[in-house]
């Protein structure tokens, strides 16, 4: 028996609770794995299945609402603060919330397929101040998509992902070293890519005092406000002159755009 | 994305409006030209 699986059928529905929620509050522990390893184990019949999908679809509901409350009580200030800690902060809030504006709620129906999607949707959906009772049964039909998913897959090729595991395991600890290096190795590779977009990002912007003086001095560069529909209604202010930029018309957009002035970009 | 389509002078403006805002430069509101001054 291997490591993981070892580790499934010993504590079986804690692990699963404990896993989906520690990965749908943000933290880069993938529950899908364990999921699938439940759901061969279920098909083995170690393991009840839908246990499974009422610990893991609990424990995704109780994260989501965690985030959900966040995102009414401080509005978009904290997807502002989840995109600062993001893996992925430059597809983090944006994508994020064009998603949002276009399906609304029935985005949380496929939001855990979406990397990145998953963590900022429930407080998104907060901040705009949807109702939580609607909130929570959408939350609950994309949790049991996502769990269930998983889980069938892990029932659907149990076989395979027994000789899968039954080939770590011949690796004694080393299976343990691995899987826990593999981890490591994908959250420094993400944790890289975040430091590169943030420095390429600092070397890039211009500070308020500085387009204020440019502004003053007449050089008036083009000001265009990318914030979402919702991020806009939220705070209907904008930088003087500023004109509302939706980055999914980018390409209709590009005739209007001057090549030899300034062009610059603010969010919230 | 601009960068991407050969846009050159493009550049992100440091902590976005709320820094715009809190360093108290006049803002438009719905079309209304804030008379609130930098200080």
């Amino acid at each position: 028996m291997g490591p993981l699986t070892q580790l499934v059928a010993s504590y079986g529905l804690v692990l699963i609770f404990a896993n989906v929620l520690a990965e749908q509050l943000g933290l880069p522990i993938p529950a899908v794995p364990t999921l699938a390893v439940a759901g061969a184990l279920a098909a083995e019949g170690r393991l009840s299945p839908l246990l499974v999908l009422m610990a893991a679809v609990l424990a995704s509901i109780l994260a989501d609402a965690l985030w959900y409350e966040l995102g009414r009580r401080q509005g978009h200030r904290i997807l502002k603060t989840l995109c600062r800690v993001s893996l992925s902060p430059d597809v983090c809030v944006s994508q994020t919330e064009r998603h949002f504006e276009r399906w609304g709620l029935a985005s949380l129906l496929v939001a855990k397929f979406v990397p990145g999607f998953s963590t900022v949707a429930p407080p998104l959906a907060g901040a705009t101040r949807a109702g939580f009772g609607v909130f929570l049964v959408y939350d609950a039909g994309g949790a049991l998509l996502w769990a269930g998913s998983a889980l069938a897959v892990g029932m659907l090729f149990h076989k395979a992902i027994d000789r899968a595991l039954e080939a770590l395991a011949s690796f004694g600890s080393w299976a343990l070293v691995t899987l826990g290096a593999a981890l490591a190795l994908f959250i420094a590779f993400k944790w890289w890519r975040r430091r590169r977009f943030f420095l390429a990002l600092r070397a890039a912007r211009i500070t308020v005092g500085d387009l204020h003086r440019l502004m003053d001095e007449g050089k008036s560069p083009v000001v265009l406000d990318v914030r979402s529909g919702p991020a806009r209604l939220a705070d209907p202010r904008r930088v003087p002159g500023a004109e509302v930029f939706d980055v999914a018309e980018i390409d209709q957009r590009l005739a209007s755009l001057p090549r030899d002035r300034e062009i610059i970009l603010y969010c919230t | 994305m601009l960068i991407d389509r050969g846009f050159t002078l493009v550049r992100p403006l440091a902590g976005g409006l709320d820094a715009w805002v809190e360093a108290g430069f006049p803002v438009d509101e719905e079309g209304v030209i804030a008379t609130r001054s930098a200080p």
